[in-house]
């Protein structure tokens, strides 16, 4: 007993005294969710080292009816919103006055919510606890809430919902991606991944590779920027359907959905070739989708199924700039460049052109751009096993894709 | 001028290769006591108001990543009729599996030569060249034993501003020969 109370002392004394030490420590979170229907999301979380972070994912109930896109995920104070418009588009007045009745959540939640939208949602808010910077691994204390469909009484608005909530500790390792299976049993064939990282600078520096074309038209652009204070937050989503295919979802048509929230923001880039550093006078975002590469030639995707170098090889990466320009009312006007490769092949061959364009971004209803098809092509080996390529026939002809780039005010 | 180009189009071939590299054809080059041989990759012959050939040949494994991309643009498929302010690129990458071994040449003119890119880097350092001197020749073509030939020499002096000394060349390639085989 008394080296429980000793405990409880130690972590109301003194955890808070260590923890005022690390003030200045920005630590960053990367949330990865993968799912089985091809999408991943991923939502970004940069802080104080004691900053708690709160968020949901949800699983729509009906999937192949919804016209949103399968994940739904975001980081929000409070975790689940359950007046959230993304969630609830028809009842939000009512049930805006019972939620002011109510201040904590969870209570009356099978009245508070439209349970023919849900399956699943899981409300987590995970507090980090870094007791050293210098320490490889950091602490959290995860309270998360599992709201769950039971059933569908008698075909009408009767639900019975399930809701357990969990209090969890973790310890995990900075710069590598963990996943808690006492999250994932919750949802099956979904895995949620988690990469902590910490860093001590006041700048925070994005690292480019040796493109110098780019960095310059980044600075350029940022340069031209008349933003001062970013009162907002951006994400990229990359979707692909079918070709020819149409941004207005389709869930026949639907292939993949690759997205990332909660950009994190630079002020500085570094040429990781030359080491130049170019201060920013505005913050830019970058979106970093990697997912893997999809061969949707079958046959081809036949011959090579075996090959053992294929998982390496076959990773996507494409990264997306945001330099943001001016702000007018609701839309900002941003420069957005895209570097999209399809293979992992580790080699500066040019296969795919980077892309800059001017858009109008609207906080409503984003922007959204198709990507050209290229005609590139890759003839290569790994441990002996070789490759031949070509991304028209065997990729691009079978798909549109899409980027589309969002704004979240503040 | 891009809606001439396409509304003119009359004839497209894309030969896309098996799987055996042997009968995918293969370019060559030698310039500055380097020999490049590769197998191709890919070709497309089309036809725009020239002729336009494209080839792309590609050695890329643990040790050694090596490519060749030319596009040649011809008045009439023949030596005397090649119009590098059409369109033109010669694109050279070398490298072993050190990056201080990269070595790359990049020429490209597009739109009648009013766009395009000339550019040179040897390990971590690349430059953009604000003048260059090409000389390049298509010498033969020939067409016989199924394959068709190309064959020519190249001499390229590239300068930068960007350079220490921007009154020398920073790379230079002299009587560089070049083969392609289909």
């Amino acid at each position: 007993m008394k080296l429980f109370i000793s405990a409880i002392l130690f972590f109301l004394l003194f955890i808070p005294v260590l923890q005022a030490e690390d003030q200045s420590y920005d630590l960053h979170m990367k949330m990865i969710i993968t799912s089985p229907d091809t999408s991943i999301r991923t939502l970004n979380h940069t802080g104080k080292s004691d900053e708690i972070i709160e968020g949901y994912f949800l699983l729509p109930r009906y999937k192949d009816m919804d016209l949103e896109l399968p994940i739904r995920a975001f980081l929000q104070p409070g975790g689940f919103n359950f007046l959230d418009q993304k969630v609830f588009s028809g009842m939000g007045d009512f049930l805006g006055e019972k939620w002011a009745e109510n201040k904590f959540p969870v209570t009356d939640l099978e009245m508070m919510t439209n349970g023919m939208d849900i399956s699943k949602i899981i409300s987590f808010q995970i507090k980090p606890v870094l007791l050293n910077m210098e320490s490889d691994s950091i602490t959290l204390f995860i309270k998360y809430a599992v709201f769950n469909l039971i059933e569908q009484k008698n075909y009408d608005l009767d639900y019975e919902y399930n809701l357990k909530l969990f209090y969890k500790k973790a310890e995990i390792l900075f710069d590598e991606k963990s996943s808690f299976d006492f999250i994932n049993e919750h949802f099956a064939g979904h895995t949620i991944s988690f990469l902590f990282t910490k860093s001590s600078e006041q700048k925070r520096s994005l690292t480019v590779e040796n493109s110098r074309n780019i960095i310059e038209e980044i600075v350029k652009s940022a340069n031209e920027s008349t933003l001062q204070d970013l009162n907002f937050n951006m994400g990229a989503e990359l979707y692909r359907d079918k070709y020819p295919g149409s941004i207005a979802p389709a869930a026949n048509n639907y292939l993949a959905l690759y997205s990332e929230y909660h950009l994190p923001d630079y002020n500085v880039i570094v040429n990781t070739a030359t080491a130049e550093v170019f201060n920013l006078p505005v913050s830019i975002y970058k979106a970093e989708l990697s997912f893997p590469f999809l061969l949707y030639n079958s046959q081809k995707n036949e011959l090579y199924k075996n090959y053992l170098t294929r998982e390496d090889l076959f990773q996507s990466t494409c990264d997306v700039i945001i330099v943001p320009v001016s702000m007018n009312a609701d839309t900002l006007t941003a420069d957005i460049f895209v570097s999209y490769k399809k293979l992992n092949l580790d080699d500066d061959f040019p296969r795919w052109s980077p892309i800059k364009k001017r858009l109008s971004i609207n906080s409503l209803f984003g922007t959204t751009f198709e990507l050209p098809k290229e005609n590139w092509s890759a003839s290569f080996t790994r441990e002996g096993e070789s490759y031949d390529i070509f991304g028209y026939s065997d990729f691009e002809r079978y798909v549109s894709e899409w980027l589309i780039i969002k704004l979240f005010k503040m | 001028m891009k809606n001439n180009i396409f509304t003119s189009l009359l004839l497209s071939i894309i030969l896309l290769s098996s799987s055996y590299a042997d009968d995918k054809g293969r370019i060559s080059l030698i310039f500055n006591d380097t020999k490049i041989d590769l197998p191709v990759n890919s070709v497309v012959l089309r036809k725009e108001n020239n002729i336009v050939l494209t080839a792309r040949a590609e050695l890329n494994n643990e040790n050694i990543k090596q490519l060749i991309s030319m596009e040649i643009s011809f008045n009439s498929f023949s030596i005397d009729s090649v119009d590098i302010y059409n369109s033109f690129l010669l694109e050279v990458r070398n490298q072993s599996n050190t990056i201080s071994s990269r070595e790359a040449f990049i020429l490209r003119f597009e739109d009648n030569a009013n766009s395009g890119e000339v550019s040179y880097a040897k390990g971590n350092k690349s430059w953009n060249a604000n003048a260059i001197s090409l000389r390049f020749d298509v010498s033969k073509i020939d067409f016989s034993n199924d394959h068709l030939m190309i064959q020519g020499t190249f001499t390229v002096a590239i300068r930068s501003q960007e350079s220490d000394t921007p009154l020398e060349p920073i790379a230079e390639i002299k009587d560089g020969e070049f083969e392609i085989i289909l």
